[in-house]
C-alpha cells in the first residue's frame, strides 16, 4: 500500500472537528462519514495474512561491488566432508533484516605443549609422528611450530620458555591428542614425554571467536571482492556466502556498532487436550491449538499474531486464525509458518522443558515429517536431548536441549529461574510480580472440554492461548533481557547460547583467553577434580543488636573484590612459590607482598597481572557505559548501555568467583583465599580506624561505634541526632579511611539507615537514605520470607509490620497490628490464599512422607480427576487433626477445606509459621518483652468453623439456637428466643451487616474476574491458585449462603 | 383517612392500583443461590434486548441509500465491511476500582482513594456479545457517554487494528407505554407525592422541615382550600435514604481499650423508631410506599428487598403501609411510576465525564435498561433466567431519588410515549419533595423552611 490510510482517516477527522462541533449528529453528515469510510475499506481489504510471513525480499548480492554487514546472532561449527576441514557458520541479520549464512573456512584447531627439555627444531618431524602413532590418527597433524610464551600459571621470573603449537586439521584431532601426550610419548632420545597440556580444553568455536576477535552478536563485515555466494540448498537464509577467516571484519561493538539488527522475535505457546488426572502424553494427547506471535525487536506490538487450532474456531478480531481438521495438517503448518517467518529468536515459557519436546514426540508419533526441520538448515532436524547443568551459582537443573540452528532460544522460564528469586515462577506468578496483572489460569482437565466444544468454546481457548503466547514477549520486553543478554555476550565475548545454556566460569575463560593471547600467555589445561578444600569466607563483625532510632551511616567498599585483586595484584602471572622467590632473590614488600592468607604475589611494579588488567578494563568500560547513559537520551539506547554496565559489573564480580571454583577451568585458591583474607582484615582495619578517630576525646560530640559490618560495608553509629551529620561524617570517615588502603581500594559512603533493625548477621533492615529530603526505599536482608513453605500472610505481617516500624516509626502501631492479625487468625477471619502453602509435586517416591504428597494421594481417592498430577502444583493449608497426627497427615486442599468448613489449624499458623519472624523483628525492640505478642487478650476470642463432614457430626443433631444467647429454640421461634426478645432489632442489624459485606464482596470479587477474563457472557472459568483471590471468591460463595440462611430466620419478632 | 375540621369533611382521594405483575415481581427474590456467576446476567440482557435494538438499528440504517449488512455476531466482523451489530457495551478504565488492588496492597498503602469520578481520557470502549469483543473507536465514541452493560447496535467497520470504527450508534429506546385513561373533567386532578433521603439519625436531618411536610401531606397545614388541595395527594413514595445506619465497626477501638470482637452497644435503634412514628402518621392519612436506598437497614445489592417490616411495629398494622423493593414499579390510577432510589444514577455518574444526573436519568430511558452497570460496577444480585432492570414498559413516571438537585423534563419517545423524569434531591439536604400530576405528568418541587 503506498499511502497509509489510517493516516489519510485521521486528517479527515481533523478537518471535521470544527465544523461539527456541538451540533447534533444529523443524517447527511452522518452519511458522508459513511462515504469516507466505505472509500477507507476499500483499501484496507484484507490480504492474505500469510503473506506477512516472508522476510521482504531483496536483490541480489554482487560480492565483487557489495560490502556485506551483518550482525551475527548464532555460530556452529562442521566439517566440510571433500576435504575434511572444519568450518564456521555464522548466522545474522542484515540491518535491512534479510537472513544471512556466513561460512568462514581455513581456521585450524591448535595446541600448546611445552618443549621438552632439550628440544630442537629438528625434532619436529619425530614428534609429529609419534603423536599421531598415540592418536592412531595419520595426517591429522597439520603443522607444528616452535613459540616462545609463558604459562600463565604463576611467576617465572618473566623469562618466556619454548611451546610447541601444534595445529590440527580437525577440532576432533585435539582431544584424541591431548590424551596421548597426557598418555605419554617417546620420540628420539626423549622417553614418556608426557606433559601438561596447554589450551587444549576450549572448544574450537570459542577459539576460532577469540582468536579472530569476533565477540558474542556483534557485527561482521565482509568486503566487497572478499567473498564468493554459495549456491547450495543447504538453508533457506535470503544471503549465503562463504569467506576466509581471515578476510573478515569483526567489529568491536562499540558506538555505532552498538546497534542491534532488526530480529524476528518468535513467542508460542500451545495447548494439548490432555486425560483427566493425568499430565499430557505425546503418545495419547494431540496437540489442539498453537499460538504464536511475532515482533521485530524494538518495535512494540507483533506484526504476526495467528493460532492454529485442530477443529474450527470462531475468527478472532486481528488475528488469523486457521483450523485444521487433522492434527497431522496443523503441525505441518506451523513447523512451514516456522521455516517461512525464519525468526532469529524464539521465545516462550517453558518451552525447552515442554512444549518443543511435546511438539516434537508428537510429530514423531503422528509421523509429521518434515515437522522436526525447525531450524535454519534443511538438513539437520531439531531434537530435544536431556541436558545436566550445574553451576555454583544456580544450582543443577535436569533440562532438554532442543537444538534448532541459527535460531536463539530464550525460554523465559528458565531466564526467570536464573536471574530472580521468587516464590513461584509459574507465567501467572511471573506476571503478577512483574507486569502486575493477574492471568486467567485454566485447568487442564477444562481445556479438553472446551476443545470438544464448539466453534466458540474453541474460540475462547484459543484467545487464552493467544494470551500465554504474547506474555513471554511482554516479559522479556519489560525486563529487557534480549538486549541484556545480547550485551552481556558482547562483553564477555562468549556466543549468545552459552549464556543460558552455561555458567559463570565461560565467561570468565573467554576474557582470560583473550587478554592472554595479547600478553603472549598460554593457559595450562587443568584436570580438576573436586577438592574439597575450603577457603575461610568473609568476615562479618558481630553484630551490636538492636532497634537504633538515630541514622547509621553506611560504608561500602566499591568492587570490593575485583579492587582488592587490583590493588594487590593478585594474579595467576603473579603468583609465587617459595622456590622462585628465592631464585630470583626477590625482596618482600619491594618485588613481592605477602597475603593475609600467607601467600606470595609479585608487585605491579615487577609485573602487572592479567585478571587485574581485566578487571580494569571492565570496571574502565562501566565507568564509560555509566557516563553515556546519563547523556543518552534515546529510550533504546539507553536500555543498550544499561545493559552493558550491568553486564561489565558482572562480569567483573564473577573473576574473583572464577579463581575460587575448585571443579573450574583453572582454579587457583592461593588467590581467592588472600582475596577474602584482604577483606577480613579491611573490614576490621576500616573498624579500628573509625572508632579511633571519631571519639569524644578529638572533639567530635559523640564516639562512633561500628555497630556492625559485612563482607563489603562496615555500619557505623556516629551518634549524631540528624541526617545531615551522619552524612557529613560519613563521607569525611569514608575519605578519611580510604587513605588507608591501596589505590584502587575506595570506602564509599553511600547511605544512611534511619532508623535501622538489627537482627541479627545478615539479617536487618532499615530506611534507605541517600538524601537527608527524603528516604529512598526500605531495605531488607535476610528477613525477606520468599521462602515457599511459608504462606503469604507471614510475608505480609513481616511487610506490614516492617514497615509500621521504619517508615511511621510507630512500634506501637506495629504492636497493634500484630495483635490484630493474630486475632484474626485465631477468630478465622484472614483469607484462605494466605493460609495457602503450595509445593511441587515434582516425583512421586520421596524418602519421607510429605504434606503435598500425602495430600495429592488422598486428593487422587477421593477424585482423581481433579488431582494434581506430576508437576503440578499442590496448595495446601493446614487443618486441625486430633491429638498426635502427623504434621503431613494435616495438610488439606483448601477448597475441600472450604466447602466442609473444616477448621484450621490456627495454632499451627502461630506457632510454626508466624511467631519466629515475628520475634525475630520485635526482640531487638522490645527485648523479652516481644513474647507478649504472641499471647494476651487479642488471643482469647477464639472462632472455629464446626466441620460439616467427619468425626462426631455424623451423630450430631442440628438444633437451632438463639441467635443472642445460644440456647436451643422452642417451636415456634425461629430467630431468637423469648428472652432475646427485645434485641431482635439488633441482632437483625448486626446479621444484616454481615450479609451486606458479604454481598459487596461477592460482587466486587465474582465481578473482577469477570472484567479479567475479558468476557462478561461467559462463564469464569479460571482456576489461579496463584491469584490472590481465587480462594477468597469461593469462601465468599459458601459464606454468603450460610449467612443469608440465618438471616433469613428473622421471619419476624 | 377521614379528618374531622369544623364538621367539615375533607375526603382524601382514592386512586386505583393495578398489580404490574412480573414487572415489579422481579425484583423479589426468593431462596437466594450464590453459587450462581454473573455471565448469566449479561446473557440475559443481550439475549432479551438484542432484537429489540435491532429493530431500531433496521429503522435506523436498514433504509440508507447504501446497502449495509447486518452482522449477527461481534466475531463475524469483517476489515472493510460496512454493516451493523448488536452486543453489550464494556468500558475499559484504568481508574475503574480493582479489588486486586486493594486487597494485594493490603494493609499498608491504603486503598485507591475514593474518587467522585473514575472516568479518564484513556479509557475504550468495547462492544462484546458472547462470541467476543471488539474495540470501538471514532469522534462518535469519543464523545459519547457510554457505560459499561448497555445493549447498543453500532454501524461502522473494523480498520486495520481490528477496531470498529463507528460512524453512529442506536439504542433500544423507550418501551411501549399504555395510553394513560383520561379522567372525568370536572374531578380536579390526582398527584403522587415522592419524598427521598430524609436521613434521619443522620447528622443532616431537619427535624422542623420535616414536621411540616408531614403536615403539609396529612393536610394538617394551611386551611380548608389548601386541605382540599392535599386531599388528591393520593399515595406518597418514600424513596430510600429513610435513616442512616450508623457504621457498626467491628474491633473498634473505644477509650484506649481495644475490643477484640463484636460489641452489641454500638446498635443504636432510636432512628429505626423514630422513622416509625413518621411512617405511621403519615400512613393513618395517605398511602405510603417505602422503598429502601443505600443507608436504610437493608440488603445493600440491587434490587433492594423491601425493608423487613418488623422494623416498624407501628406503621405495619396500617393497610395503607407498604413497605417495598427497591426499584419500584406501580401503577395509580393508569400511570405507571417507575422509582429508584438513586444508586444506578449515582454510579453512572461515577463512570462518565458529564455532570447532568437528569441526562443519566434520560439515557437509561433510552437503554431501556434501570441500572446498566450492575453487576459491573453497581453490586446487584446473581440473577440466572432474567434482567429485573430492563424497563420493557415505558413508565409515565421515572422518579431517581437523592440526587444533587431537583431537575425534571418530560420525554417524548419516538412512537410518542411521554415519560416525566424526575431527579429528585435528598430531603435531608434539600427539604425539597416532589409532587407529580397523574392526568398532565406536570411535576413540581415543593420545599419547606422553618420561616
Amino acid at each position: 500500500m503506498s499511502t497509509d490510510p489510517n493516516q489519510a482517516l485521521k486528517r479527515r477527522r481533523l478537518n471535521k472537528a470544527g465544523s461539527q462541533n456541538g451540533t447534533l449528529e444529523s443524517q447527511p453528515s452522518f452519511l458522508e462519514d459513511l462515504n469516507e469510510l466505505e472509500q477507507f475499506s476499500q483499501a484496507t481489504k484484507l490480504d492474505d495474512p500469510k503473506l506477512l510471513w516472508d522476510r521482504p525480499s531483496i536483490d541480489a548480492l554482487d560480492p565483487a561491488k557489495d560490502t556485506l554487514i551483518f550482525q551475527q546472532i548464532e555460530a556452529d561449527e562442521y566439517t566440510n566432508h571433500q576435504n575434511n576441514t572444519p568450518v564456521i557458520r555464522f548466522f545474522g541479520v542484515t540491518e535491512g533484516g534479510s537472513s544471512v549464512i556466513c561460512h568462514v573456512t581455513g581456521f585450524l584447531p591448535y595446541f600448546y605443549v611445552p618443549a621438552p627439555p632439550g628440544f630442537k627444531l629438528e625434532n619436529i618431524p619425530l614428534f609429529k609422528q609419534a603423536l599421531e602413532t598415540g592418536m592412531e590418527r595419520a595426517n591429522s597433524i597439520v603443522k607444528i611450530e616452535w613459540k616462545l610464551k609463558e604459562s600463565i600459571y604463576g611467576y617465572h621470573g618473566g623469562e618466556k620458555s619454548p611451546f610447541l603449537k601444534i595445529t590440527f586439521k580437525e577440532p576432533k584431532n585435539i582431544a584424541a591428542a591431548k590424551r596421548a601426550v597426557e598418555r605419554g610419548l617417546s620420540f628420539g632420545n626423549f622417553k614418556d614425554y608426557a606433559p601438561q597440556t596447554f589450551e587444549s580444553n576450549i572448544a574450537f568455536l570459542l577459539r576460532f571467536m577469540i582468536d579472530c576477535n569476533v565477540k558474542g552478536a556483534n557485527w561482521i563485515e565482509l568486503p566487497a571482492g572478499q567473498y564468493s555466494l554459495r549456491h547450495d540448498r543447504n538453508s533457506n537464509a535470503q544471503i549465503n556466502v562463504e569467506v576466509s577467516y581471515d578476510k573478515m571484519i569483526s567489529h568491536e561493538p562499540e558506538g555505532e556498532w552498538s546497534k542491534i539488527a532488526p530480529l524476528r522475535i518468535m513467542s508460542f505457546d500451545i495447548e494439548c487436550a490432555g486425560r483427566k488426572g493425568i499430565f499430557p502424553e505425546a503418545k495419547v494427547d494431540p496437540v489442539i491449538q498453537i499460538a504464536t506471535m511475532v515482533t521485530i525487536q524494538g518495535e512494540s506490538a507483533p506484526f504476526i499474531r495467528n493460532v492454529m487450532v485442530l477443529n474450527t474456531c470462531a475468527h478472532i478480531v486481528g488475528t488469523h486464525t486457521m483450523s485444521f481438521e487433522r492434527e497431522e495438517d496443523l503441525l505441518k503448518t506451523w513447523s512451514e509458518f516456522v521455516r517461512r517467518v525464519d525468526p532469529d529468536v524464539v521465545i516462550g515459557y517453558n518451552t525447552s522443558n515442554f512444549d518443543f519436546p511435546y511438539l516434537l514426540d508428537r510429530a514423531r508419533h503422528l509421523n509429521v515429517h518434515d515437522f522436526a526441520f525447525l531450524g535454519r538448515l534443511n538438513d539437520i532436524r531439531t531434537e530435544a536431548k536431556d541436558t545436566k547443568f550445574s553451576s555454583k551459582a544456580y544450582g543443577t537443573r535436569e533440562n532438554k536441549a532442543i537444538n534448532m540452528e541459527g535460531r536463539l532460544q530464550l525460554d523465559m522460564l528458565q531466564v526467570m529461574q536464573r536471574d530472580y528469586k521468587l516464590r513461584s515462577y509459574t507465567l501467572n506468578a511471573v506476571c503478577a510480580e512483574f507486569l502486575g496483572e493477574q492471568k486467567e489460569d485454566v485447568h487442564h482437565s477444562i481445556i479438553t472440554e472446551l476443545q470438544n466444544g464448539n466453534e466458540e468454546t474453541r474460540r475462547r481457548l484459543a484467545i487464552y492461548c493467544l494470551k500465554d503466547a504474547y506474555l513471554p514477549q511482554r516479559l522479556m520486553d519489560k525486563l529487557m533481557c534480549l538486549i541484556n543478554y545480547i550485551e552481556m555476550a558482547r562483553v564477555t565475548g562468549v556466543p549468545f547460547n552459552y549464556l543460558l545454556a552455561r555458567g559463570q566460569q565461560i565467561k570468565v575463560v573467554s576474557q582470560l583467553y583473550r587478554k592472554a593471547i595479547e600478553k603472549d600467555f598460554v593457559i595450562p589445561a587443568v584436570n580438576t577434580q573436586g577438592m574439597d578444600e575450603q577457603y575461610e569466607g568473609a568476615t562479618v563483625i558481630e553484630p551490636r543488636r538492636g532497634y537504633y532510632d538515630v541514622p547509621i551511616a553506611t560504608l561500602d567498599f566499591a568492587s570490593l573484590y575485583p579492587s582488592i585483586m587490583m590493588a594487590h595484584n593478585l594474579c595467576y602471572t603473579t603468583l609465587l612459590t617459595r622456590e622462585m622467590i628465592q631464585k630470583c632473590n626477590l625482596v618482600k614488600d619491594v618485588d613481592y607482598v605477602i597475603t593475609p592468607n600467607n601467600d606470595s604475589f609479585v608487585t605491579a611494579e615487577k609485573r602487572k597481572g592479567l585478571l587485574p588488567i581485566i578487571l580494569e578494563d571492565l570496571l574502565s568500560a562501566r565507568k564509560r557505559a555509566k557516563t553515556d547513559l546519563k547523556k543518552e537520551t534515546d529510550p533504546f539506547k539507553r536500555a543498550v548501555l544499561d545493559g552493558r554496565q550491568l553486564a561489565l559489573k558482572i562480569s567483573a564480580n564473577s573473576v574473583y568467583g572464577f579463581t575460587g571454583a575448585t571443579v573450574g577451568k583453572l582454579p587457583c585458591l592461593q588467590i581467592s583465599s588472600s582475596v577474602t583474607a584482604y577483606g577480613r582484615v579491611m573490614i576490621e582495619r576500616t573498624k579500628q580506624e573509625v572508632e579511633l578517630r571519631y571519639t569524644v576525646e578529638n572533639g567530635y560530640t559523640h564516639t562512633a561505634e561500628v555497630i556492625y559490618g559485612d563482607t563489603d560495608s562496615v555500619m557505623v553509629k556516629f551518634g549524631v541526632k540528624t541526617l545531615e551529620e551522619a552524612m557529613e561524617l560519613g563521607k569525611e570517615a569514608a575519605e578519611f579511611v580510604t587513605t588507608k588502603f591501596v589505590k584502587p581500594i575506595k570506602l564509599e559512603f553511600e547511605k544512611v539507615y534511619f532508623p535501622y533493625l538489627l537482627i541479627n548477621k545478615k539479617r536487618y533492615a532499615g530506611l534507605y537514605w541517600t538524601n537527608p529530603k527524603k528516604y529512598d526505599k526500605m531495605d531488607t536482608k535476610g528477613i525477606e520470607t520468599v521462602r515457599r513453605d511459608n504462606c503469604r500472610l507471614v510475608q505480609s505481617v513481616i511487610d506490614t509490620c516492617l514497615r509500621k516500624i521504619l517508615i511511621d516509626r510507630d512500634v506501637v502501631g506495629a504492636q497493634e497490628y500484630t495483635k490484630q492479625i493474630i486475632a484474626d487468625l485465631l477468630q478465622n477471619k484472614i483469607d484462605m490464599a494466605q493460609l495457602v502453602i503450595t509445593k511441587a509435586l515434582s516425583k512421586t517416591d520421596y524418602a519421607n512422607k510429605q504434606a503435598h504428597v500425602e495430600l495429592a494421594e488422598r486428593m487422587r481417592v477421593r477424585d482423581a480427576g481433579s488431582a494434581p498430577a506430576l508437576g503440578d502444583r499442590v496448595a495446601y493449608v493446614i487443618i486441625k487433626g486430633s491429638k498426635g497426627t502427623a504434621a503431613y497427615d494435616k495438610s488439606e486442599d483448601p477448597l475441600y477445606v472450604l466447602e466442609n468448613n473444616i477448621p484450621i489449624d490456627t495454632k499451627y499458623y502461630l506457632d510454626n509459621q508466624l511467631s519466629k519472624p515475628l520475634l525475630r523483628i520485635f526482640e531487638p525492640i522490645l527485648g523479652e518483652k516481644a513474647e507478649s505478642l504472641l499471647s494476651g487478650d487479642h488471643t482469647r476470642t477464639i472462632q472455629v468453623s464446626t466441620p460439616s463432614i467427619g468425626g462426631l457430626m455424623r451423630f450430631a443433631v442440628k438444633t437451632l439456637t438463639c441467635l443472642g444467647c445460644k440456647t436451643p429454640l422452642k417451636k415456634g421461634e425461629s430467630a431468637v428466643c423469648a428472652q432475646c426478645k427485645d434485641r431482635a432489632p439488633e441482632l437483625y442489624q448486626r446479621h444484616l451487616n454481615v450479609v451486606n459485606a458479604l454481598e459487596v464482596r461477592y460482587a466486587r470479587l465474582w465481578t473482577q474476574c469477570q472484567r479479567c477474563q475479558g468476557s462478561l457472557h461467559q462463564d469464569v472459568l479460571c482456576t489461579s491458585k496463584d491469584c490472590p483471590i481465587f480462594y477468597m471468591r469461593k469462601k465468599v460463595q459458601k459464606e454468603i449462603q450460610d449467612s443469608t440462611a440465618t438471616l433469613d430466620r428473622f421471619v419476624d419478632w | 383517612m377521614t379528618m374531622e375540621l369544623d364538621s367539615f369533611v375533607i375526603q382524601r382521594r382514592d386512586a386505583e392500583v393495578k398489580d404490574l405483575g412480573a414487572l415489579q415481581d422481579n425484583f423479589v427474590i426468593n431462596g437466594r443461590n450464590y453459587q450462581l456467576q454473573y455471565a448469566h446476567l449479561y446473557f440475559m440482557r443481550l439475549m432479551l434486548m438484542r432484537n429489540t435494538v435491532l429493530a431500531q438499528a433496521r429503522r435506523k440504517w436498514g433504509s440508507l441509500d447504501k446497502p449495509v449488512k447486518e452482522i449477527e455476531k461481534v466475531l463475524d466482523v469483517q476489515q472493510g465491511e460496512i454493516s451493523y451489530l448488536v452486543g453489550t457495551v464494556y468500558m475499559e478504565m484504568k481508574l475503574k476500582p480493582n479489588i486486586l488492588n486493594d486487597i494485594t496492597k493490603d494493609h499498608w498503602i491504603a486503598a485507591q482513594p475514593e474518587r467522585p469520578k473514575y472516568a479518564d481520557d484513556s479509557d475504550s470502549v468495547y462492544l462484546e456479545d458472547e462470541s467476543g469483543r471488539v474495540r470501538l473507536v471514532g469522534p462518535k465514541i469519543s464523545k459519547g457517554i457510554f457505560v459499561t452493560g448497555v445493549i447498543m447496535g453500532v454501524l461502522g467497520t473494523e480498520d486495520k487494528n481490528g477496531d470498529f470504527e463507528v460512524v453512529d450508534v442506536c439504542y433500544a429506546g423507550q418501551g411501549p407505554q399504555e395510553e394513560i385513561r383520561s379522567m372525568e373533567t370536572d374531578e380536579p386532578d390526582k398527584y403522587v407525592a415522592f419524598v427521598s433521603g430524609l436521613g434521619i439519625g443522620g447528622t443532616h436531618s431537619r427535624r422542623l422541615e420535616q414536621d411540616l411536610m408531614l403536615e403539609y401531606l396529612t393536610g394538617e397545614l394551611g386551611g380548608p382550600e389548601e386541605q382540599q388541595q392535599r386531599a388528591n395527594i393520593v399515595r406518597v413514595v418514600i424513596v430510600g435514604n429513610s435513616i442512616v445506619t450508623p457504621e457498626t465497626n467491628e474491633d473498634e477501638v473505644k477509650s484506649g481499650s481495644k475490643k477484640f470482637g463484636y460489641d452489641r452497644t454500638a446498635f443504636d435503634a432510636q432512628p429505626t423508631r423514630i422513622l416509625d412514628s413518621v411512617l405511621q402518621e403519615l400512613s393513618t392519612s395517605v398511602h405510603v410506599d417505602i422503598m429502601p436506598g443505600e443507608s436504610d437497614p437493608c440488603n445493600v445489592t440491587l434490587p433492594q428487598q423491601p425493608i423487613h417490616p418488623a422494623l416498624f411495629p407501628a406503621s405495619r398494622q396500617l393497610s395503607s403501609f407498604q413497605s417495598v423493593t427497591n426499584p419500584y414499579w406501580c401503577n395509580v390510577d393508569g400511570v405507571t411510576i417507575l422509582s429508584s432510589s438513586g444508586q444506578n444514577v449515582d454510579d453512572i455518574y461515577k463512570y462518565v465525564k458529564s455532570e447532568d444526573r437528569l441526562e443519566m436519568a434520560k439515557l437509561t430511558l433510552q437503554w431501556r435498561h434501570i441500572a446498566p452497570t450492575a453487576p459491573d460496577t453497581l453490586w446487584c444480585y446473581p440473577f440466572k433466567d432474567k434482567d429485573p432492570f430492563i424497563m420493557s414498559q415505558s413508565p409515565h413516571v421515572y422518579v431517581v431519588g437523592n440526587q444533587d438537585k431537583f431537575a425534571t423534563e418530560l420525554v417524548i419517545g419516538n412512537d410518542g410515549q411521554r415519560t416525566r423524569v424526575v431527579t429528585l434531591p435528598s430531603f435531608s439536604s434539600s427539604s425539597t419533595i416532589a409532587l407529580v400530576n397523574l392526568r398532565t405528568l406536570e411535576c413540581m418541587p415543593i420545599s419547606f423552611s422553618q420561616k
